[in-house]
């Protein structure tokens, strides 16, 4: 077994995986905040479509809607599309539903004080949101996004359900051509040190709004 | 000139009225002090002029413009930036102080200055820099507000209401969480706002305080009025019986 080729193309496999990563960080981390005030809306006709979405979500396995929204254009409509568009829209959609209910408990914890107190100084709403809110949102809700983010490394595996070339489709193809587990044990270790990564990066974020409570 | 003036102002919570029927009006350069129990309506007639509440019926002026009126029953409120405008004409104090806990004490007063009424940040500092002088903080502008007292936290929230230039200055039970030592050092600039002349409506509970700055007392009771007049009239020789009574309960 040639160890460096072996290397080699289980680092192929880690780029796809660190690109869906970091993908469905960019588009499902705005999309959640959308989703979380349309979820907080007090127009019934915009949170309850909201609702929905997130049970059919979080309720549904993520393999199962990588699946429906890489075949279902296919088998409804005749049309087929990228197998990597597909999966970053599935991972997109499913991050920002949970990205979503964790914006919600974080902007549902600040004290309504913070609102009026930006109120009597004459901030606009959105003013209010952007600069007095957000912020502390942010601060209170690293822990949880930091879980989030790991989950997500591994969960980029699924992505192998629609036959995209991510760092475990790789590893587990050459050890059953090579009739070895090391590969496999490779791969834990690339997922491993790839969360090491987010562990620190989220270390280092608390750390740096540590200057207040 | 009154810089606030409330005609038959009416506020409901659900089945509970909260405000029944209150008038009053605020002078230009008069510290008026509001007393009363707990749940005689006193915070949220101040929310109600402050506009953090919508009352149900009435009418309010601020500086001479027009914030709500009734008709066919129903309160209408001017048009948003007329609301705006007249806002910033009222501070508010708050008995918790709601600084903005990940700003800096400087950037809690120059934040509103800056964003809202667009001042130059370096005019902004040097303003923030002059109020906090004022309060006895100039030690403290790169401090955050986790980091002070709650005395020092009052006054850094009574600085940046002072920042926007008021022309009222509301406080809602401003030393109610603080110990005694500290609510000392809040009255004492309260004090001294009064003596510049400063338009002041201060909910306490401070009866020695209220009797010594404030020029007018207002008693509330269950929603209304009770009692008013100067401090020597409601303080020292009560004509009420309930404010005799709710005077018992205060070591004075």
């Amino acid at each position: 077994m040639d160890i460096t080729k072996l290397l080699f193309q289980l680092l192929e496999g880690t780029k796809t995986s660190l690109l869906i990563f970091i993908l469905t960080a960019i588009f499902a981390l705005p999309l959640g905040l959308l989703i979380s005030l349309m979820r907080m809306s007090k127009l019934k006709i915009i949170s309850i479509p909201v609702r929905i979405y997130l049970l059919i979500v979080r309720g549904t396995p993520l393999l199962l809607q990588l699946l429906f929204i890489y075949f279902a254009p296919y088998y409804l409509l005749g049309l087929s599309y990228d197998r990597f568009i597909a999966a970053i829209i599935a991972f997109a959609l499913n991050y920002a539903a949970y990205f979503a209910e964790i914006y919600r408990g974080g902007i549902e914890s600040i004290p309504k004080g913070q609102y009026e107190a930006a109120a009597m100084l004459g901030f606009t709403k959105s003013q209010t949101f952007i600069r007095i809110i957000l912020p502390q949102v942010i601060k209170r809700i690293l822990p949880a996004m930091g879980n989030e983010f790991m989950t997500l490394v591994k969960d980029t595996a699924l992505a192998q359900t629609i036959a995209v070339a991510e760092l475990f489709r790789i590893a587990s193809n050459s050890a059953s051509r090579v009739f070895s587990t090391l590969p496999l044990v490779f791969a834990g270790i690339i997922y491993l040190i790839l969360n090491c990564v987010v562990e620190w990066s989220f270390y280092y974020a608390e750390k740096r709004l540590d200057y207040y409570k | 000139m009154n810089v606030i003036k409330a005609l038959n102002i009416k506020k409901q919570f659900g089945d509970v009225e909260v405000l029944k029927d209150i008038s009053l009006e605020v002078n230009k350069g008069e510290v008026l002090s509001i007393i009363g129990p707990s749940g005689s309506g006193k915070s949220t007639l101040l929310r109600c002029l402050t506009q953090l509440e919508r009352i149900d019926s009435g009418e309010i002026y601020v500086c001479g413009e027009q914030m709500v009126h009734t008709k066919n029953n129903a309160a209408i409120y001017a048009t948003s930036d007329a609301l705006v405008k007249m806002r910033l004409e009222t501070g508010l104090v708050f008995q918790n102080f709601n600084l903005f806990p990940h700003f800096s004490v400087l950037r809690n007063i120059t934040e509103a200055l800056i964003h809202v009424l667009k001042v130059p940040v370096k005019d902004a500092k040097v303003k923030a820099i002059e109020l906090l002088k004022r309060m006895s903080l100039e030690d403290k502008q790169d401090a955050y507000p986790c980091e002070l007292s709650g005395g020092q936290q009052q006054r850094v929230s009574i600085a940046r209401a002072l920042a926007l230039s008021p022309q009222v200055l509301f406080f809602d039970e401003p030393t109610s969480a603080l110990d005694p030592e500290l609510t000392n050092e809040v009255l004492k600039i309260i004090r001294e706002l009064a003596n510049e002349k400063m338009t002041m409506v201060v909910v306490t509970h401070e009866m020695n305080f209220a009797r010594e700055v404030a020029d007018r007392i207002i008693f509330m009771e269950e929603g209304i009025i009770a009692s008013e007049g100067t401090p020597e009239e409601l303080l020292v020789s009560p004509q009420n019986d309930r404010l005799r009574s709710f005077l018992g309960h205060f070591k004075m």
